[in-house]
C-alpha cells in the first residue's frame, strides 16, 4: 500500500479504494467477488443488484451486521468482515449440505425425529444458517421528527421533480423524500433521456434552495400508518410525516433473470454494472450482457463506448433491430437464452441455448437486464387499488388525473404502469395540476 | 431456498403465494420479497396456478435499526 492511499479492511486484509466507491465496488476493484454466503446452503454470493434490494452483499461493517455493502460508501479505516462463512472464504465445508440434499432441505419434515433431538438439531441449524451476529457497538440514533405538510413527494423517478416544482410554485409546503442526490448515468444514452434527466437535475437544484421545499436526501419511505401518515427513515433518524397529498413515483425494481446458478458471484444486474462503470472499475476481462432487448442493447453500446470488452449480447426475444454496420451485430445473439452459469466460487462460463443448439461462452462477468417490476409496496400499504398490467406485473390503479383509489394519493410513473420516461414526464404536468386543484379544494 | 423446495410445497397443496411463503419461507429474508417473489410467481404461473397481486406489504419496507424507532420526538435538528 502506498502512503496516503485510502484503505479499509476486508476480513483483516487491506483493500485500497477510490473516493466514491461503495464497499462492494471497492472489493470488485480489487478482484474480490465473494462478499458473503447464502443463508441456508452457504453458496458463494457477491455484488448482485447494486440497489439494496437483495441479500447477496450483506457484511458486517464496524460491528454492525447485515450492512448492504453495495449502497454503503467505503470509508478510510473501515473494518468489513464476511458473515455466514465457516472456516475460510473460498472453501466452506457447510456447502456439502448442498450435495447431500440436492433437492433442498425442508425443515418441516427433516431433522424432527427422534422428537427429543429436535432441540439439538435446531441449535445446530441456527448456528449454521441465518444472517450475522448481534451488533457489537452502540447505535447512536437521533430523535424522531414529526412533520406536517401539504404535499409529500416520494420517488426517484425524474417526473417527481416536475410535480414538486408545480406545487412549489404555488407556494405550498412540500417535502421530497429522495435517496440519491441528483440524476446520474443511465445506460440509455439517447437525447430524450438525457434532456429529461438534466431538467430534473436542475429542478432539484433549484428546489433545494426554496424556503417552502424541504428535500431530505438519503432517506426512504419505510411504511404507511393506517391514517395515511408516512414513516421515513434516514441512516439514523425516523421522520413521521402527515401530508394532505402524497405523490408516488418510485423506480421499478429490476427483476432477476432465472437460470441455473443465477446468483453466482460475477453475475450482476444492470444497476450494479452502472455503478462500477461510473467509478471506472473494470467489469471483467470478458463481459456478457443479457436480457430485455432494449436495455441490453443500450447497455452493450454504452459498455463498448467505454472500451469494455463485451464478448456477447444475448437477447431474450427476437424483436431486436440492429443494422448490419452496427458494431453490435457481430456479438449479438438473438433469440438465445442462458441455461446455466458455471464456476465454483466465481463465474467462469455460461451455457446458452436457442431452439436448436447449445453453446458455452467463457466470461467472468455477466450483466443481466431483467424487466423492471413496478414498486408498489408503499401504495399497497396506503390502501390504493391494485391491478395487473400486460406483463402480469401488479400496478396501481389511477384515474385520468393520476389519483389512486385512495383519495389524496397520486401515482405517476412506472408505479401506475407508464412505460417510458417521456410518458411519465408528460404525465407529471397533468398530475401537478390535479394535485394543485385538489389542495385548493381542500382549502389550502 | 431452491426451486425444488417451492415445487415440493406446491405438490403438498400450498397453492397461493401467502401460504407458500409461510411454508417455504421466501419473502422473509433480507430482500423481503423484492427479488425472490417474482421467481415464486413465475413458478406458480408455470404450475398453472393463477396469480394475484403478490404478498401483503408491511412496514418497514427496508430494514431499519430498531434504535431509530425507539427514539423520542423532538423539534431540534
Ligand atoms: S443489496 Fe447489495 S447487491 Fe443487492
Amino acid at each position: 500500500m502506498r502512503e496516503g492511499e485510502l484503505t479499509f479492511t476486508f476480513n483483516r486484509r487491506l483493500v485500497a479504494y477510490k473516493q466514491g466507491d461503495t464497499i462492494s465496488a471497492a472489493l470488485w476493484r480489487n478482484d474480490i467477488k465473494i462478499i458473503t454466503r447464502s443463508l441456508k446452503f452457504h453458496r458463494p454470493r457477491g455484488l448482485y443488484c447494486g440497489n439494496g434490494d437483495c441479500p447477496n452483499c450483506l457484511a458486517n461493517v464496524d460491528g454492525v451486521p447485515n450492512v448492504r455493502t453495495c449502497t454503503t460508501l467505503a470509508e478510510n479505516g473501515m473494518q468489513v468482515t464476511m458473515q455466514n462463512k465457516f472456516l475460510s472464504t473460498r472453501i466452506d465445508p457447510i456447502t456439502v449440505i448442498d450435495h447431500i440434499f440436492p433437492r433442498g432441505v425442508n425443515y418441516h419434515h427433516r431433522f424432527i425425529r427422534p422428537r427429543f433431538m429436535t432441540g439439538v438439531y435446531q441449535g445446530i441449524i441456527r448456528r449454521m444458517t441465518g444472517i450475522g451476529k448481534l451488533p457489537t457497538m452502540i447505535f447512536e440514533a437521533k430523535p424522531t421528527k414529526r412533520i406536517v405538510i401539504d404535499a409529500l413527494i416520494i420517488g426517484e423517478e425524474p417526473q417527481s421533480m416536475k410535480i414538486a416544482r408545480t406545487l412549489a410554485d404555488e407556494n405550498l409546503k412540500i417535502m421530497i423524500v429522495k435517496n440519491k442526490i441528483g440524476y446520474t448515468l443511465t445506460h440509455q444514452n439517447d437525447e430524450e433521456t438525457n434532456s429529461i434527466l438534466s431538467s430534473a437535475d436542475s429542478i432539484e437544484h433549484d428546489l433545494s434552495e426554496r424556503k417552502n421545499v424541504k428535500i431530505i436526501w438519503k432517506t426512504n419511505a419505510i411504511g404507511a400508518f393506517d391514517d395515511g401518515t408516512i414513516g421515513i427513515s434516514s441512516k439514523d433518524r425516523l421522520y413521521i410525516c402527515k401530508s394532505k397529498i402524497i405523490s408516488l413515483s418510485e423506480k421499478g425494481r429490476e427483476q432477476p433473470i432465472r437460470f441455473v446458478n443465477w446468483e453466482l458471484p460475477g453475475i450482476i444486474q444492470r444497476h450494479a454494472a452502472l455503478d462500477l462503470i461510473s467509478q471506472n472499475i473494470r467489469l471483467g476481462k470478458r463481459v456478457v450482457v443479457a436480457g430485455e432487448p432494449n436495455h441490453a442493447k443500450a447497455l452493450g453500446e454504452l459498455m463498448l463506448s467505454k472500451g469494455i470488452n463485451v464478448t456477447a449480447i444475448i437477447y431474450r426475444s427476437s424483436s431486436v433491430d440492429l443494422n448490419n454496420k452496427d458494431k453490435l451485430s457481430d456479438i449479438s445473439k438473438i433469440g438465445w437464452r442462458i441455461k446455466a452459469a458455471i464456476g465454483r466460487n466465481e463465474l467462469r462460463k455460461i451455457i446458452i441455448a436457442n431452439d436448436s443448439k447449445q453453446m458455452i461462452l467463457p466470461c467472468d462477468c455477466l450483466v443481466t437486464c431483467g424487466p423492471a417490476a413496478p414498486n408498489i409496496d408503499l401504495a399497497k400499504q396506503l390502501g390504493c387499488g391494485i391491478e395487473t398490467d400486460r406483463k402480469s406485473f401488479p400496478i396501481v390503479t389511477v384515474n385520468g388525473d393520476f389519483e389512486t383509489m385512495k383519495g389524496g394519493v397520486f401515482a405517476v410513473g412506472s408505479v401506475c404502469g407508464l412505460r417510458s420516461r417521456r410518458e411519465s414526464w408528460e404525465a407529471a404536468s397533468t398530475a401537478g395540476k390535479a394535485v394543485t386543484e385538489r389542495l385548493r379544494r381542500m382549502g389550502t | 431456498m431452491t426451486r425444488e423446495e417451492i415445487i415440493e410445497a406446491i405438490v403438498l397443496g400450498y397453492r397461493d403465494i401467502e401460504s407458500l411463503k409461510r411454508y417455504v419461507g421466501f419473502g422473509t429474508g433480507p430482500c423481503q420479497g423484492k427479488q425472490c417473489i417474482m421467481f415464486a410467481r413465475e413458478i406458480l404461473i408455470e404450475c398453472g396456478i393463477s396469480q394475484d397481486t403478490g404478498m401483503t406489504s408491511r412496514p418497514p419496507l427496508i430494514p431499519v435499526p430498531l434504535a431509530i424507532m425507539a427514539q423520542e420526538e423532538s423539534d431540534e435538528e
